[in-house]
């Protein structure tokens, strides 16, 4: 400890006072970020070991700006009614049977959540779930728990599935197929498991037959054919993209902008409103973020802890511990707290291990992972599970009620469930992890 | 045209009155909303029918999804549809407190701004502590299809 400096000290208590801020929620989470840069930048600025254009080379752009761009394309697409519309045929495919409209709605979600923020995917199909569960007179509550279990494990299978994705791949200089190789096979092992469980889970409540869906038809769900092909083909576009961006040499924020342009020119789109539909909010609790870690990295403190972290990474006997430990502790607080802040804390960590020489690529799998699947253990570990408790308030049906304990009796199980699979996968391939 | 001459005289939702009597008055006085006058004697809430329907009967997931109903479903069985209950109950857990009042010189045109301003159908004249009665956009277009806008 002889080697913590004051500068480190004073930007670990601003680092601590930040988080303990968001976390209790007593303020806003973006203005609890926003007040620790502030003053990480003046602090760091009068202690001499950071400065205002440190703090904006610590805001990670492609991160940012991808996150942009894919909000105002799933703007574009949502008033389309391409959700409603495959939310309609899936009922229609289940035929009532609520087991199979689970599975079926689940890997709707997850799919799309692979491409699309899982949050907006959630969104929109929540209260078309309690819509569809509605007419067909069954419990609204094990699909809207499913679909936003489901969607985090699903948006952690690609670079751009989910937030705390894109900062590990834009920090680890990780492709998009890279990540979906790395990623895709234990999320589509614990994504099954995860199904499997939660059959078994909700035997009850899936036990009894819907009634007939056609209640539901889809005549009217596209309400502008025209856009929806547009706004598809530019979402095309960005996919390819995702799928050759480091042969093009290009970041995953300059292909989705590629492919935005391509909406704003075809669709013309009114852009006060497409502005508006764009969570600033959610930008710049990243970028304060971002701006708070670069003051603890600048003071050294990172490094130091790096260092110490070397030593064990270092052996590689020990290297699959490593990462078995970080997939578990990422995700066990990542179930408690937000898990945008820990992975931003972790990143200049695990970049600080290279340079002593640690192969830090086991370490990017094992933190995505963990942040990815964590959030499904309890109802406050992400946004989607704020969206499914919420939408079941709103029901009406009292039996749709989720508590957070209720969410905890299925989350936690369904959590280590994920996460022994994972390990699994992780200690069975680890060879494979010991890439990027 | 001052809204003076074309406002509708009704009379005001108080503590324990029921929702069965404050809807017949708006049904009877052709009004989507009345005021509430509290145990005080103040103006400090207002019932409407709009907003006793989206509380009581239709949830948010069949207004979003609106679009996608068929035609047969009637036999939805949505368990908060259920006159008898709704009207016995008490009309104090339906009140919204936020009032736009208007003096009743207000000229009509300032009026539709107002309610445009606030997406509503109708607002409440007042004087002073002394309600008056409701405007609406339909009692506006009433009075001047029967040429009522020409008093002064």
């Amino acid at each position: 400890m002889e080697n913590v400096t004051q500068e480190m000290w004073t930007s670990a208590a601003i680092l601590v006072v930040a988080y303990a801020l968001i976390f209790s929620e007593v303020l806003h989470r973006t203005a609890a970020a926003i007040f620790g840069a502030v003053v990480m930048i003046g602090v760091g600025m009068y202690m001499g070991f950071y400065s205002q254009r440190a703090a904006m080379l610590a805001v990670d752009g492609n991160t940012i700006l991808l996150l942009a761009a894919m909000m105002m394309l799933v703007a574009l697409l949502r008033p389309t009614g391409a959700f409603d519309f495959a939310a309609v045929h899936i009922t229609h495919w289940a035929k009532g049977n609520p087991k199979l409209l689970l599975i079926y709605l689940s890997l709707a979600v997850s799919l799309i959540s692979m491409i699309l923020d899982n949050v907006t995917t959630v969104i929109v199909f929540a209260p078309l779930t309690v819509l569809i569960c509605r007419l067909l007179k069954i419990n609204p509550m094990p699909y809207l728990m499913a679909e936003a279990m489901l969607s985090n494990i699903g948006g952690a299978a690609t670079l751009v599935g989910d937030p705390p994705n894109l900062m590990i791949g834009s920090a680890g200089d990780i492709s998009f197929n890279s990540f979906l190789i790395h990623m895709g096979f234990p999320v589509m092992v614990v994504w099954v498991g995860t199904v499997g469980l939660m059959l078994f889970l909700f035997r009850d409540q899936l036990a009894e037959g819907g009634k007939d869906p056609r209640t539901l038809v889809a005549t009217h769900a596209i309400k502008d054919v025209e856009g929806l092909k547009r706004i598809l083909f530019s979402l095309g576009v960005v996919v390819v993209l995702f799928f050759i961006h480091h042969t093009l040499h290009v970041l995953p924020a300059y292909a989705s902008f590629i492919g935005l342009t391509l909406a704003l020119l075809l669709i013309r789109p009114d852009m006060e409103k497409l502005f508006g539909d764009v969570n600033w909010s959610v930008l710049f609790f990243f970028a304060g973020l971002f701006m708070i870690v670069g003051g603890v990295e600048a003071s050294g403190l990172l490094d130091l802890l790096g260092h110490q972290l070397a030593k064990l990474a270092q052996d590689p006997g020990m290297l699959l511990l490593t990462g078995l430990l970080l997939m578990w502790v990422a995700a066990i607080l990542s179930a408690v707290v937000d898990n945008i802040p820990f992975t931003v804390t972790m990143i200049p960590i695990i970049l600080g291990l290279e340079s002593s020489g640690v192969n830090i690529a086991p370490l990017w799998w094992a933190l995505a992972l963990g942040v990815g699947l964590g959030g499904n253990g309890t109802h406050i570990g992400a946004t989607a599970n704020i969206i499914a408790v919420s939408e079941s308030e709103k029901s009406g049906m009292p039996e749709a009620k989720i508590t957070p304990i209720l969410w905890m009796r299925t989350g936690l199980p369904v959590m280590f469930f994920g996460l022994i699979l994972a390990s699994a996968v992780y200690w069975l391939f680890f060879e494979m992890f010991t890439t990027i | 045209m001052k809204i003076k001459h074309i406002s509708i005289p009704t009379k005001v939702a108080r503590p324990g009155m029921l929702v069965g009597e404050v809807m017949t008055e708006c049904v009877e006085k052709d009004v989507p909303g009345i005021p509430f006058v509290d145990a005080e004697g103040n103006l400090s809430g207002r019932f409407s029918v709009r907003h006793l329907f989206l509380l009581c009967c239709i949830p948010q997931d069949i207004i979003q999804g609106a679009h996608l109903l068929g035609d047969d479903i009637e036999d939805l069985d949505f368990p908060h549809i259920r006159a008898d209950e709704l009207m016995a109950r008490k009309v104090d857990e339906f009140i919204f407190p936020d009032v736009i009042r208007l003096s009743p010189n207000f000229q009509a045109i300032k009026a539709l701004a107002i309610m445009e301003q606030y997406n509503t159908e109708y607002l409440f004249v007042t004087e002073g502590d002394d309600y008056q009665g409701v405007v609406t956009r339909l009692s506006i277009a009433k009075a001047i299809v029967t040429k009522v806008c020409c008093v002064e």
